[in-house]
């Protein structure tokens, strides 16, 4: 973090939540990749945005990165636990995908030797890779978050303790993101294609249940359309 | 995010597409019956789809009638009654009051205010029937209020809220279907959430409102929409089901991609 996390987004260290909230909109608006497609310096200043207000929101959150779980909601806590089996395919998240990857677990031969060679943090990774070995994701997740140097096995490991807790997006993108730094390894990309294993099997199944998988979805004026042929249609017709 | 569980009529047989539009109307006949015109007025297709699912999975005895409906005079359709069509009717009164709630939240809009007051007496009527469905919306859409206030960047947890809301309306009873019927209402939750989350993106951004997906560095999200969908469908396929497996399919593998926005 080279620049002072508050001088990016343009407030004071003693602005408020909600200041600070609209100031990352303000920004957003400014320099969203989506606002600004193919701009690349865009595209970087919405990720120091992006980092900046992440920085500052851990910090007021006392250490917790935006990354974490929080399964503290009500409902929530009836914990959804993954169990029996899956015909065709298996959810890698929640509690149930140790059985996807066998007895050893999601470590297999990874857990020792290698990355021994590391300095900053080594011990720390181990003890997060613990915690996950042990199912024990939320610890995990603490650990994995006051590790500052962030390498494709941390990636690796916060994608793991996501998926256990039920995060799923923040568990794929991490996964690409360690397969993106550390391409050539195999356990990484391993967990990142059993995350993407669903998505080739729905495709398949919707397609040969006769659905055309490859076109889904409409472009703006499309939708639009639909829209406005809606208010006078019973929506029940072949149109 | 409500009417984004809907079937692609296109690809429907017409026997399927008859047996949909029952159900539908049925449940509007049911939501006319217990709320009047403003429960009426609430009809979705997503609690059609609830309704056929259940229906499905319990083998419910249904009660099929034919009726000219005031709204279209000139057809003599078939509705359906049964428990689960009453079910899903009072799950649609809950979601639709929070719907209205949520737009009046949202930028104040009167009209949004006027409707969620007319649906105060089913709202209340539905909670006494169903008060573990009832706590889970409400509960839900008070913590999604609250993400959004607080700007919540993490994806997954108001998804997951909004996944847990879903769940709890799917499960109609609580027995050895539960867990599954659970599953498959958080995932499809997760997916409709997110969908709609992606298709207001570049309008949220432009009008500074909250998006949960604004901070995610790969704007395309078909890959995370396909799979969220995989998980539902994962669990739907292990349902012992037999009766309206393609208009089910339609909707899961095809239907809910109806609103998605291509990006």
């Amino acid at each position: 973090m080279m620049e002072d996390p508050y001088k990016v987004l343009g407030v004071s260290a003693s602005a408020s939540e909600e200041e600070i909230t609209q100031a990352y909109r303000k920004l957003a608006k400014k320099y969203h990749p989506d606002i600004n497609p193919g701009n690349k310096n865009a595209e970087k200043k919405m990720q120091e945005i992006n980092a900046a207000y992440e920085h500052i929101k851990s910090n007021k959150h006392g250490g917790v990165k935006y990354e974490q779980a929080d399964g503290t909601y009500g409902p929530q806590q009836r914990q959804q636990q993954s169990q029996g089996g899956y015909y065709g395919w298996g959810s890698p998240f929640g509690d149930n995908w140790e059985d996807i990857f066998g007895n050893n677990g999601p470590f297999g031969g990874f857990y020792g030797g290698r990355w021994e060679q590391q300095n900053a943090g080594y011990s720390q990774l181990q003890l997060a890779a613990t915690y996950i070995m042990n199912r024990q994701y939320q610890q995990a997740l603490q650990i994995l978050a006051g590790i500052h140097e962030r390498n494709a096995a941390w990636y690796y490991y916060s994608a793991l303790a996501n998926a256990g807790t039920g995060n799923r997006i923040t568990a794929l993108n991490h996964a690409r993101e360690a397969v993106r730094l550390d391409p050539n390894n195999t356990d990484y990309q391993s967990l990142l294609n059993r995350f993407e294993q669903g998505i080739y099997e729905y495709r398949q199944y919707g397609q040969g249940h006769g659905f055309d998988m490859s076109t889904m979805g409409r472009t703006l004026v499309n939708l639009w359309l639909m829209q406005v042929v809606g208010v006078f249609c019973c929506r029940m017709c072949a149109c | 995010m409500f009417g984004y569980i809907t079937a692609d009529s296109r690809t429907m047989q017409r026997e399927d597409k008859a047996r949909y539009q029952s159900v539908y109307c049925g449940l509007c006949r049911r939501l006319n019956r217990q709320y009047g015109n403003p429960g009426r007025a609430a009809l979705t297709y997503d609690m059609t789809f609830v309704a056929i699912l259940l229906s499905s999975l319990y083998h419910t005895e249904e009660a099929e009638s034919f009726k000219r409906c005031g709204l279209h005079p000139l057809r003599k359709g078939a509705y359906i009654s049964s428990a689960v069509i009453e079910y899903a009717a009072d799950m649609n009164i809950i979601l639709a009051y929070y719907k209205y709630l949520d737009d009046w939240n949202d930028d104040r809009n009167a009209r949004a205010r006027r409707k969620s007051k007319s649906l105060e007496q089913g709202r209340s009527m539905a909670k006494d029937r169903w008060p573990r469905q009832y706590t889970a919306i409400s509960e839900c859409m008070e913590q999604l209020g609250q993400m959004e206030k607080d700007n919540e960047l993490n994806p997954d947890k108001p998804a997951n809220c909004f996944g847990v809301l879903m769940g709890e309306v799917f499960v109609m009873q609580e027995d050895s279907f539960s867990a599954a019927l659970r599953r498959m209402g958080a995932a499809l939750g997760r997916f409709i959430y997110l969908l709609d989350a992606s298709n207001d993106l570049k309008a949220d951004i432009r009008k500074e409102r909250y998006n949960p997906l604004i901070a995610q560095t790969d704007t395309n999200f078909k890959p995370m929409l396909d799979m969220l969908m995989s998980e539902c469908t994962g669990e739907f396929e292990n349902l012992p089901l037999e009766r309206d497996l393609p208009i089910l399919r339609n909707v899961l593998y095809s239907g809910v991609w109806t609103r998605y926005l291509k990006r």
